[in-house]
């Protein structure tokens, strides 16, 4: 480990010993603020009673299932509102529409439907990660640089190998970036669904803890989101790597990348994709 | 005449132009920019249609393809390695992947780049992609090669470098190239015959045959005193379109 990491490890240590010490002295409310070494007592027991392991498993797979559910369909549609304009004009205002509504607010409706138990959670999070899913990965279509298609043509590429050989390369770190954001989107998602009309799962867990008043556990709940977090960024970072091996080195010197070319391309407003490196303009 | 539209409508690109080029031979066309020299190779490569007029590629092989574009800035695929790059042409002529590989790797001896054939382009140097992009035409093999200011993107002595490596693969296979350039070093020193083209809208208005011999010498041909004589003349022809182009394009702004 580098000289740079250990002092990067250094600041939520001291932050962590600043606040045991405030509890100790009596700076802080031990009620409201137990300090970390009771916090992690908390989470000792937490994890050898195995309930921690239970309510994050099944956290784990709501958000799973329902990622996979939203995601896989939004890929697909992405891609073909990206590639083909009748398409596009047909679901973009639709999508667009639908995408700022904060999905939690259907979390009422959806369980009028689906009823309390799983299928109302995985439908909630599946029609987040859809939403914010299918409008980046247009977006990240439109954004390739309609100039690499023109040299595929005239080396005789037909419509199916500009998909394969052009749009869908060229646009998956687009796609990666929105699948990132999809996940993160879900797993917060998930804290609040379950903190409403469900009897297990981590946001349960830490809503429980509340009503209890058990803030250490409620605590502890929070560290193993944090952890969980963590752990699902490394994967998906892991699996980037692994899927653009491209990407690799201008992820490594990044502070030093190659400007954007222009974007020329006419009606995308991205909420936030991923961008695609493009070749030097012609001009003349 | 070929108008392509701009910011303020259409604009004539490129106008009364006729251009014979014969088999095997290397053209050079020089022009202030904006002169409609890439869209004149655009119309012959297919990419662009013409409003008027026509573009034939006579083809005399039939299992060749008639034509292929060498990029400027290279253009090729980011997310290819080297080698995919390569035989990508070949790939899309449905060439089986063993003799694809095999002949990508000739490419790759014959540009000096034998052991990126794994290494994605953002790895290698502007001049490096570059070579890329050329082996990339010239395993596509096509009966005419169209380029579109390839090395105009390279510092002078890559530059220097990738003209005589043009050279040499040209005088061995003697392909019919038609090149588009800013520089009359680059166009005396590569062509056969060239042409001067007009401000906006682009017409031929000069032809040089140019008398040096083959094999050449990219670097020994600047020390040849009819090098320097060609320069002057061709730069005094095209110095009052480059003012046009460039009185042009002030009024065009304003």
């Amino acid at each position: 480990m580098t000289h740079n990491r250990w002092l990067s490890l250094l600041s939520p240590l001291m932050l962590l010993a600043l606040w045991e010490l405030a509890v100790q002295v009596g700076w802080l409310n031990r009620i409201f603020f137990p300090p970390p070494s009771e916090v992690f007592v908390a989470l000792g027991e937490l994890i050898t009673t195995g309930q921690i392991f239970r309510d994050t498993g099944i956290s784990l797979m709501r958000v799973s299932v329902g990622f996979v559910l939203g995601a896989v369909p939004a890929i697909v549609l992405g891609l073909l509102m990206g590639i083909n304009p009748f398409v596009r004009l047909i679901l973009r205002p639709l999508a667009a529409a639908i995408y700022p509504i904060p999905k939690i607010a259907l979390l009422p409706l959806i369980i009028v439907v689906l009823g309390l138990g799983e299928s109302s959670k995985i439908a909630t999070i599946a029609i987040s990660v859809f939403f914010l899913v299918v409008l980046n990965v247009a977006a990240s279509v439109l954004q390739v640089d309609q100039r690499y298609f023109e040299i595929a043509r005239s080396f005789g590429a037909q419509p199916g190998d500009l998909f394969w050989t052009v749009a869908l390369p060229a646009s998956l770190p687009g796609i990666m970036t929105s699948i990132k954001l999809g996940m993160g989107f879900a797993l917060t998602l998930i804290v609040g669904v379950e903190f409403v009309g469900a009897d297990s799962g981590i946001g349960w867990l830490i809503w429980r803890s509340y009503e209890l008043y058990a803030i250490d556990r409620m605590l502890a709940g929070l560290v193993v989101i944090a952890l969980v977090g963590w752990l699902v960024t490394a994967l998906f970072d892991w699996l980037e790597v692994l899927l653009i091996p491209w990407q690799r080195r201008v992820r490594s010197r990044q502070a030093t990348s190659r400007p954007l070319v222009r974007q020329k391309r006419e009606d995308v407003e991205s909420p936030g994709a991923g961008a695609s490196p493009a070749p030097t303009g012609s001009n003349d | 005449m070929f108008p392509e539209s701009g910011a303020n409508g259409p604009v004539t690109a490129v106008e009364r132009l006729s251009l014979d080029v014969t088999e095997g031979e290397l053209v050079c066309l020089v022009g202030p920019s904006g002169c409609g020299k890439t869209t004149l190779l655009r119309v012959l490569a297919g990419l662009e249609q013409p409003t008027d007029g026509s573009a034939i590629i006579h083809s005399y092989m039939q299992d060749q393809p008639a034509k292929a574009m060498v990029f400027q800035g290279a253009g090729i695929f980011p997310w290819m390695t080297v080698e995919q790059n390569v035989s990508y042409g070949l790939q899309m002529r449905g060439v089986a992947r063993k003799e694809r590989v095999s002949i990508a790797q000739r490419w790759l001896t014959e540009i000096g780049l034998d052991g990126f054939s794994q290494a994605y382009p953002d790895q290698l140097s502007g001049g490096m992609q570059q070579r890329v992009g050329l082996a990339r035409a010239f395993a596509f093999d096509p009966e005419v090669l169209l380029m579109d200011e390839p090395f105009g993107a390279l510092d002078a002595q890559t530059r220097l470098v990738l003209q005589q490596l043009l050279l040499q693969q040209w005088e061995r296979d003697q392909k019919t190239v038609v090149f588009v350039t800013h520089s009359i070093e680059e166009a005396l020193t590569l062509g056969d015959r060239v042409y001067v083209m007009s401000a906006r809208p682009g017409r031929l208005i000069h032809e040089i045959v140019v008398p040096f011999a083959r094999p050449r010498d990219a670097i020994a041909l600047r020390t040849d005193p009819r090098f320097s004589a060609l320069f002057a003349m061709v730069w005094d022809v095209l110095r009052d379109e480059v003012e046009r182009a460039r009185v042009a394009e002030s009024e065009a702004l304003i």
